[in-house]
């Protein structure tokens, strides 16, 4: 069992990825905004973080700035979960410690439980940087 | 401030009434009109233009056109003389339509569309026309339009997402088992909100191209290895309809400097439609090659070939030629007209040749790295 933390701002999207993992038999935390994720992530110290980057009060972006898990919390794998596809963001997303890129709109509960037991399963690998 | 002309026309109506008439006319166009010698000296304007561009009548008429008037792009860059409309039309001969941004005399910025003609006297150019209109408002309603889908779309994805998940759930005996009946339904629901999660996305794409913003990430790679992959991956949905989807190619390696993302998706609307409108067990071929300076990419497909009407509408918005084929539901019409707009801005073109019952080529090309090609001259 790890512990996952879901950041995603949609109350009715949270609930369905907590559903989702929860019943992978993980151990999932809930946050609704950047900040809130903080909180919790210094509280439950989570194997993997699914974040949500367009959110109130602080972004999925700011959020890594300031957690900084390249230098932190480098054992922390980072799924980027988000229903946007600019370049921009993607590079973003990994310059700050994301460790994978996944588009809400094309991914299946089924395809969530795969991609996240799937890093779950390795150790962290920064260089590869799978967005789709 | 109209007497000067005024008195010319008059002068012209005893001495000639030919061209007091085609004076009479010039003056009543409806939108900026004015005229240049054969060394871009302004000659004739109307009050439409004055009005547009904030000048007085003496202070255009004698002077050179690309130097009183600065004309920049969307940007705010200034048009060199040479890229300046009316010297292409002094260059080629040809008339020139564009929009470009004028700066008025008080500094402001004024878009217009325009269109410049070379006027000839036996067949030489001995002077240009333009004709102008301020496209402020066009271009506020364009925006406006852009905004409105680029909004409704991103509203609409939210939504649509979660319906994926709970279906996806339902699907998958989150919620208990289903019966086969029940599966039949839900299956139909999700595809359903495939189809809308698809256009959401196709007309996030559109608008996002049609507003002008878009940076494009360009990395040099070698196509034939990038099409070997893309190919590979719609393998599949070749096999399904029993058809045999395969790269042909002549050079082992064809450098290109493309937004690498971008293409594979133009590629793969390219090879999709090929898919859909080719009938089961025959064949698609994507051919790769070098031809001058440009690399070219041939799908070639033994579908059922496009009417030569529909060729020219195939790039419009919303056009949707009606497939024979097929029983699932078309596209939205906006993938080719996406395609072309990003070829586009990789300086490309995509060209249609079409056979009806023999099949369609849909090519592809694109200009060869730079560095490459000066290996190949050399």
């Amino acid at each position: 069992m790890s512990k996952i933390l879901i950041v995603e701002d949609e109350k009715i999207l949270n609930e369905a990825y907590r559903t989702v993992l929860t019943k992978a038999k993980h151990k999932v935390f809930t946050a609704y905004n950047g900040q809130e994720a903080l909180d919790i992530f210094a509280k439950k110290a989570p194997d993997l973080v699914l974040l949500d980057l367009r959110m109130p009060t602080l972004n999925g972006i700011e959020f890594l700035k300031k957690l900084d898990p390249i230098k932190n919390y480098p054992e922390t794998h980072i799924i980027v979960f988000s229903n946007y596809d600019d370049q921009e963001e993607i590079d973003q997303a990994f310059k700050y410690g994301a460790t994978r890129y996944l588009l809400k709109a094309w991914s299946s509960p089924r395809d969530l439980i795969k991609v996240v037991n799937e890093m779950l399963s390795q150790k962290v690998n920064r260089s590869t940087k799978i967005a789709r | 401030m109209r007497s000067g002309l005024q008195k010319a026309i008059e002068l012209n109506l005893t001495s000639n009434k030919d061209m007091a008439e085609a004076d009479a006319l010039f003056l009543s166009i409806g939108d900026g009109a004015l005229v240049t010698d054969s060394r871009g000296r302004i000659s004739r304007i109307n009050q439409v233009a004055l009005n547009i561009l904030g000048f007085k009548r003496r202070e255009l008429i004698g002077k050179w056109y690309p130097g009183i008037v600065v004309a920049e792009d969307k940007d705010g860059k200034v048009i060199p003389n040479l890229s300046r409309p009316i010297t292409q039309v002094f260059l080629t001969g040809q008339t020139v339509t564009a929009r470009i941004y004028y700066r008025r005399k008080d500094g402001s910025r004024v878009p217009v569309a325009l269109t410049v003609s070379p006027v000839l006297r036996n067949s030489r150019p001995v002077g240009a026309i333009e004709v102008f209109r301020d496209i402020t408002h066009d271009l506020a309603l364009e925006q406006t339009k852009d905004d409105f889908i680029s909004i409704a779309s991103h509203q609409l994805r939210t939504p649509a997402t979660a319906v994926k998940q709970y279906i996806g759930m339902l699907l998958e005996g989150y919620a208990g088992k289903i019966s086969p009946t029940q599966r039949k339904m839900l299956i139909r629901a999700y595809d359903s909100n495939e189809r809308q999660l698809t256009i959401i996305e196709d007309l996030l794409k559109v608008a996002r191209v049609d507003s002008g913003n878009i940076n494009l990430h360009i990395e040099t790679l070698d196509l034939v290895s990038f099409l070997e992959d893309i190919i590979s991956e719609q393998a599949a949905k070749a096999r399904k309809r029993h058809q045999k989807l395969s790269l042909k190619t002549s050079a082992n390696k064809l450098l290109v400097s493309i937004d690498a993302n971008r293409l594979r998706m133009v590629f793969e609307n390219l090879i999709d439609n090929a898919i859909k409108y080719t009938p089961e067990r025959k064949n698609i071929v994507v051919e790769a090659r070098q031809s001058f300076n440009h690399a070219e990419v041939n799908i070639i497909d033994e579908g059922v070939g496009i009417l030569a009407k529909d060729i020219e509408k195939l790039f419009t918005k919303f056009t949707r030629i009606p497939n024979t084929l097929s029983v699932e539901a078309g596209g939205t019409g906006l993938g080719l007209y996406w395609a072309e707009r990003i070829v586009k801005l990789h300086k490309g073109k995509i060209v249609i040749k079409s056979t009806i019952g023999k099949g369609s080529t849909f090519s592809v090309h694109l200009p060869l790295a730079r560095k490459f090609f000066t290996v190949k001259a050399s």
